[in-house]
C-alpha cells in the first residue's frame, strides 16, 4: 500500500468500481460466511440432540421443530434413575483414563527410543508399529476375542482395557514420535550436561516442549476408547460390565427408537469428552519450542 | 581446572571411521581450538570429550581422570552449542542456573553466580526474559553465560559464532578471548574459520578427515606448516602451491614450473635440485619489483581492488600464481608484471606425501 493510496479505485474485471476498503470488508464477510456455514454444520446435530433430549416423547414423534412447546427432564430422570446410566458412565471413564494413561506412558518410551537410540531392526519394528495402527479393528475382533476368552478376561473391564491398548498404543507411539523429532536434539543434550539422566532429559525436557502433543494424542486415544463400541459388544456380556456406547446400544430395545432417552444419555456420554476437550486445548499452544535453537 | 588428554581416540560409525587416532595433550588453562574443513570430525570430537558420543577405543582424560564411560554429568565440562540450545521454557536466569539447580545449590548461591555471571556478560536487564524475545546476538551471550556460571573444569564450544553476523562475530571474538584470560579456564572450540582460529587460540589443532594434521602456535603454523594441507588450510587467501623442480644456475636458483615457465627464487633459497617438489608461497609474501634482480614476471590476468589491498591473479606458464599487495596497484590486465619473492618466506614441500621438507 506504499504505491496506491489506500481508498484509490480499483477497476474490477466486471467493470464495477470498488475501493480497496471495500474489497476488504468484502472478504472480510465472505470468510465470516464460510467459517459460519462450517460451524452451522458441526453445531446442528449437537442442538439437535440437546434439544431432543429436552422434549417430551408426544413432540418427538410429532413433526420435528426446531425449539420445544414445553421443556422437560423427564429423559434424563428415566436415563439416570431407571436405567442407572451413570454406571456405565463410570466403567467406561475407568477404561478410557486407564487406556490413554497407559497408552501415553508406553508410546512415549517407545517413541522416544524409535527417535533418538539408533538398534538393530529399528526400522522393521517402525514399520510393524503402523503396521498394528492400520490394522482395522473388524479384522482382529474375532482372534482378539479368542485371545481374551484365554486370557480369563471376557467380560471384564479389564480385558477390553487390554484390547484398547493393542490399538492405541501404536498410534500413539506414531503421533509422538514426530511430536519427540521437533524437539532439537541439543536441548536434550545441553540437558544431560547440565546435569540431567537420560530418563531426566525425556521427563524435563522432551515431554514439557511436547506437551502439545501429548495433549493431543491423549484427546485422540481417550475418544477412541471412549468410543469404542465393537470390541465392548463382543466382550462384554454383563450388564454391570457394561461401558456407555454399550449402555446407549441396549437404550434399544424395540422397533421404536426411544429418542428421548438415547438422546439425554448421548448429551450425557459427550460431556465427558468436551470437558476433557476443553482442558486440552490450553496445552494445544503451538511454537513452545520457539527461541530455543538458531535455524 | 584441569587438563584434558586424548590419546589415541577413534570413532566409527558403525563401520564407517570417522576418527583415525587422535592424540592431543591440553595443559590446565589452555585454549585450544580445532580447526580443519566440514565434516573432517570436529564435532565428533568434541562431542565424545563432552560424553555425548561414545568413544570407540582410545582414552580421554579430564584432570588425570578417565571419563570414557562416565555420563556427561558427571564430566564437570560446559557446552556451547552452536545453535545455542537455550531451554525455551525457561527464563535467561533459569536457564543459567539449571544446572547449579540440579546439583543441589541453593537458592541464593544460584542467585549470586547468575548475577555475576550476568555482569561480565552485560546480560543483567534481560535474565527475565525468555530466549524467544532475544536476539541472535543476546541468544549467544546468554549461552555463553550458562557456560560460566558453572565455573567447570573445561568449556567446549562448538562454532559458537558462526550464526552470528560478521561484526558482531568480530566484537565475540576478542570478548571470548577476554573471558578466557580473565577465567583461565581449559577451552576447547571448534571452527571452520580460520580467522577465528589465527586471533584467539594458544595453539591450533589442525584436522583433516579424521586424523589430526598439525598442532602448534597459531604463528608457528603459518610460518612452518607441516604440510601442503596445513599450509593451504591456514592463511587466506590460500598459499600457493606450485609442482615443479629446482635448477641452479650460478649462484641463483631457478624454479621451473612443471606448467612451463620458471620464476627465479630469491638468494640463499635451499633445497635439492633436480627434484620434483611443491613450492608454497604465501600471496602476501610477494612483492612487486620492477628493479631487483631476483625478479621474474607473471602476465596479469584478474585484478580485485578491495580498497586495503590488491589482490592479483597472475599466470605464469599455464600455472596461475596470486599475489597479495598491501597497497592499491596500477596493474593491467594482460601485462606483465616483474614480481619478487620475500627472501626466507619460501616452502619447499615433498610432492607425493606432501610433507615439509
Ligand atoms: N550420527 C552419525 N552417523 C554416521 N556418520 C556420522 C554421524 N555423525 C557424523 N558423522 C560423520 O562423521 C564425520 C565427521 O562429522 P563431524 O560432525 O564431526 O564434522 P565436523 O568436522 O564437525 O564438520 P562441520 O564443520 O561441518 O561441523 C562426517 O563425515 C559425518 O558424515
Ligand atoms: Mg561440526
Amino acid at each position: 500500500m506504499t504505491v496506491m493510496s489506500s481508498d484509490g479505485p480499483v477497476r474490477s474485471k466486471g467493470g464495477s468500481v470498488m475501493s480497496e476498503r471495500q474489497r476488504m470488508i468484502l472478504g472480510r464477510l465472505l470468510s465470516y460466511l464460510t467459517l459460519g456455514i462450517a460451524v452451522l454444520l458441526i453445531l446442528f446435530p449437537v442442538y439437535w440432540m440437546v434439544i431432543t433430549s429436552l422434549k417430551l416423547p408426544r413432540e418427538i414423534y410429532r413433526v420435528p421443530s426446531l425449539w420445544p412447546k414445553a421443556f422437560t427432564l423427564d429423559n434424563y430422570y428415566t436415563l439416570l434413575f431407571d436405567k442407572n446410566f451413570l454406571h456405565p458412565i463410570f466403567n467406561s471413564l475407568i477404561v478410557a483414563t486407564t487406556v490413554t494413561v497407559i497408552s501415553v506412558i508406553f508410546s512415549a518410551f517407545a517413541a522416544y527410543s524409535m527417535v533418538r537410540f539408533r538398534y538393530r531392526f529399528k526400522g522393521v519394528i517402525g514399520r510393524l508399529i503402523l503396521f498394528a495402527y492400520l490394522t482395522p479393528g473388524s479384522l482382529l475382533f474375532i482372534p482378539l476375542s479368542i485371545l481374551m476368552a484365554q486370557l480369563g478376561l471376557s467380560n471384564s473391564l479389564q480385558g477390553l482395557i487390554l484390547v484398547d491398548l493393542a490399538f492405541s498404543v501404536p498410534l500413539a507411539t506414531w503421533l509422538l514420535q514426530g511430536y519427540f523429532r521437533g524437539v532439537p536434539r541439543e536441548l536434550e543434550e545441553q540437558g544431560l550436561i547440565d546435569g540431567l539422566s537420560r530418563m531426566g532429559a525425556l521427563f524435563r525436557i522432551v515431554l514439557p516442549l511436547s506437551a502439545p502433543g501429548i495433549a493431543a494424542v491423549s484427546i485422540f486415544v481417550f475418544t477412541g476408547a471412549w468410543n469404542e463400541l465393537l470390541f465392548a459388544l463382543v466382550l462384554v456380556t454383563s450388564e454391570s460390565q457394561r461401558t456407555a456406547p454399550l449402555a446407549l446400544n441396549y437404550l434399544i430395545t424395540s422397533d421404536v427408537l426411544p429418542w428421548g432417552p438415547l438422546m439425554a444419555g448421548a448429551v450425557v456420554s459427550s460431556l465427558p469428552l468436551m470437558i476433557l476437550y476443553f482442558v486440552a486445548q490450553r496445552f494445544m499452544v503451538q511454537g513452545l519450542t520457539a527461541g530455543s535453537v538458531k535455524g | 581446572m584441569a587438563n584434558l588428554t586424548i590419546r589415541d581416540v577413534r570413532k566409527s560409525y558403525g563401520s564407517v571411521p570417522v576418527l583415525h587416532g587422535v592424540s592431543i595433550e591440553i595443559p590446565d588453562g589452555e585454549f585450544v581450538i580445532l580447526v580443519g574443513p566440514s565434516g573432517c570430525g570436529k564435532s565428533t570430537l568434541l562431542r565424545m570429550i563432552a560424553g555425548l558420543e561414545t568413544i570407540t577405543s582410545g582414552e580421554i582424560e579430564i584432570g588425570d581422570r578417565v571419563v570414557n564411560d562416565l555420563p556427561p554429568r558427571a564430566r564437570d565440562i560446559a557446552m556451547v552449542f552452536q545453535n545455542y540450545a537455550l531451554y525455551p521454557h525457561k527464563n535467561v536466569a533459569e536457564n543459567m542456573g539449571y544446572a547449579l539447580k540440579l546439583a543441589g545449590r541453593s537458592k541464593e548461591e544460584i542467585a549470586k553466580r547468575v548475577n555475576a555471571a550476568a555482569d561480565i556478560l552485560d546480560l543483567k536487564p534481560l535474565l527475565y526474559r525468555r530466549p524467544s524475545q532475544l536476539s541472535g546476538g543476546q541468544r549467544q551471550r546468554v549461552a555463553m553465560g550458562r557456560a560460566i556460571v558453572r565455573d567447570p573444569k573445561v568449556f567446549l564450544f562448538d562454532e559458537p559464532l558462526s550464526n552470528l553476523d560478521a561484526k558482531l562475530r568480530v566484537a565475540m571474538r576478542s570478548e571470548i578471548k577476554e573471558l578466557h584470560q580473565r577465567l583461565r579456564t581449559t577451552t576447547v572450540y571448534v571452527t571452520h574459520d580460520q580467522i577465528e582460529a589465527m586471533t584467539m587460540a594458544d595453539r591450533i589443532v589442525v584436522m583433516h578427515s579424521g586424523v589430526v594434521e598439525q598442532v602448534g602456535a597459531p604463528l608457528d603454523l603459518y610460518d612452518r606448516p607441516a604440510n601442503t594441507f596445513v599450509a593451504g588450510f591456514l592463511g587466506s587467501p590460500a598459499m600457493n602451491i606450485l609442482p615443479g623442480q629446482i635448477r641452479r644456475e650460478n649462484s641463483t636458483a631457478i624454479f621451473d614450473l612443471a606448467g612451463g615457465g620458471s620464476l627465479q627464487l630469491p638468494p640463499g633459497t635451499v633445497g635439492e635440485a633436480g627434484q620434483p617438489l611443491l613450492l608454497g608461497i604465501r600471496p602476501e609474501h610477494i612483492v612487486v619489483d620492477p628493479t631487483g634482480d631476483a625478479s621474474f614476471n607473471a602476465d596479469v590476468v584478474v585484478l580485485e581492488p578491495t580498497g586495503a589491498d590488491t589482490l592479483i591473479t597472475t599466470r605464469i606458464g599455464s600455472t596461475d600464481l596470486l599475489v597479495l599487495i598491501r597497497d592499491r596497484m596500477n596493474a593491467t590486465v594482460g601485462k606483465p608484471l616483474p614480481l619478487a619473492i620475500q627472501p626466507g618466506r619460501l616452502h619447499l614441500f615433498e610432492p607425493n606425501t606432501g610433507r615439509r621438507l
